[in-house]
């Protein structure tokens, strides 16, 4: 059978619909959620009004947090020294950030770009207002 | 070759086999910590010391669950998975990532678990093309290559 073409607000529902429940399923996967399984692979999911449940959950949870505290602090040490001999992460932020923009020559952009220009060759840029004939 | 894998290894086993597992420790049958992965030493009593709690934990919650004894237990929640697994002379138990599959993660618990008791070891496929890896040429072969010791040889 051949499927109803839809209009723009059908289409418009059908991605609020798929929108929708791609929430719902992340949400869901999401959800904290213990299973058990016996010798034979059968598995069953522990209910959370269960005797257990919230202890089992917390000691996941508390593994997890152990292993997140662990690898945050492995990431926080350098990998290799940092520039200019700061051997811990420590060191490293205290040393002052090069500015993002501008370049690292400490002289004015304008004075940079009319050095380029020299060596170039090119005419310098006109920078100031033409003369006029009354300003003689 | 059966037998290699001993206790100090173990975890880190499974740590090489699966991408998804951060960090392991195996212990003994009298709860103490034989063996971990992913974590200093000091660390690795506190995760010791929390799976133990975990299965004791799951044998509390088993009373009201119908079936055998659990074996295996997984937990979600929010920043990880935890996977553990035991048999009557040890326990092992990872904390993964949150989106590692269940099925693969207890399935490399299992394996390694039996070759550390002294069952087949888990053998790692290599790439056809890589230099030195010639394919199998009988079946009986291919079935040993399996990574699955179930289908192996």
């Amino acid at each position: 059978m051949k499927e109803k073409r839809k209009g723009p607000i059908g289409r418009a529902a059908g991605i609020a619909e798929g929108l929708a429940a791609t929430v719902r399923r992340m949400q869901r996967e999401r959800e904290p959620r213990v299973l058990v399984y016996d010798e034979t692979g059968y598995a069953r999911l522990v209910q959370p009004d269960g005797r257990g449940y919230e202890s089992l959950l917390e000691t996941a949870e508390r593994m997890v947090a152990l292993v997140d505290e662990v690898e945050t602090a492995e990431k926080a040490k350098p990998r290799r020294p940092a520039v200019g001999g700061a051997e811990t992460a420590g060191e490293a932020e205290e040393k002052p950030r090069r500015a993002k923009t501008g370049g690292g020559s400490g002289k004015p952009r304008v004075a940079r770009r009319s050095e380029a220009a020299a060596r170039r060759g090119a005419k310098p840029r006109r920078t100031g207002r033409a003369p006029r004939e009354d300003d003689a | 070759m059966a037998g290699t894998l001993t206790p100090e290894r173990t975890a880190e086993r499974l740590c090489e086999l699966s991408a998804d597992a951060r960090a392991a420790v195996l212990l003994d049958a009298a709860g103490s910590p034989a063996g971990a992965y992913g974590l200093s030493e000091e660390r690795s009593g506190e995760l010791a010391e929390l799976a133990r709690g975990l299965f004791e934990a799951v044998d509390r919650a088993h009373r009201d669950i119908p079936g055998g004894p659990p074996e295996q237990v997984e937990a979600q929640v929010e920043r990880g998975t935890v996977y553990a697994s035991r048999t009557p002379h040890w326990t092992l138990a990872v904390v993964g990532r949150r989106g590692a599959l269940s099925s693969l993660m207890l399935m490399d618990l299992r394996a390694v678990l039996r070759e550390l008791e002294g069952g087949p070891q888990v053998r790692r496929s290599t790439a056809a093309d890589e230099e030195g890896a010639a394919g199998p040429a009988t079946e009986e072969a291919a079935a040993g290559e399996s990574p699955i010791p179930e289908l192996g040889g």
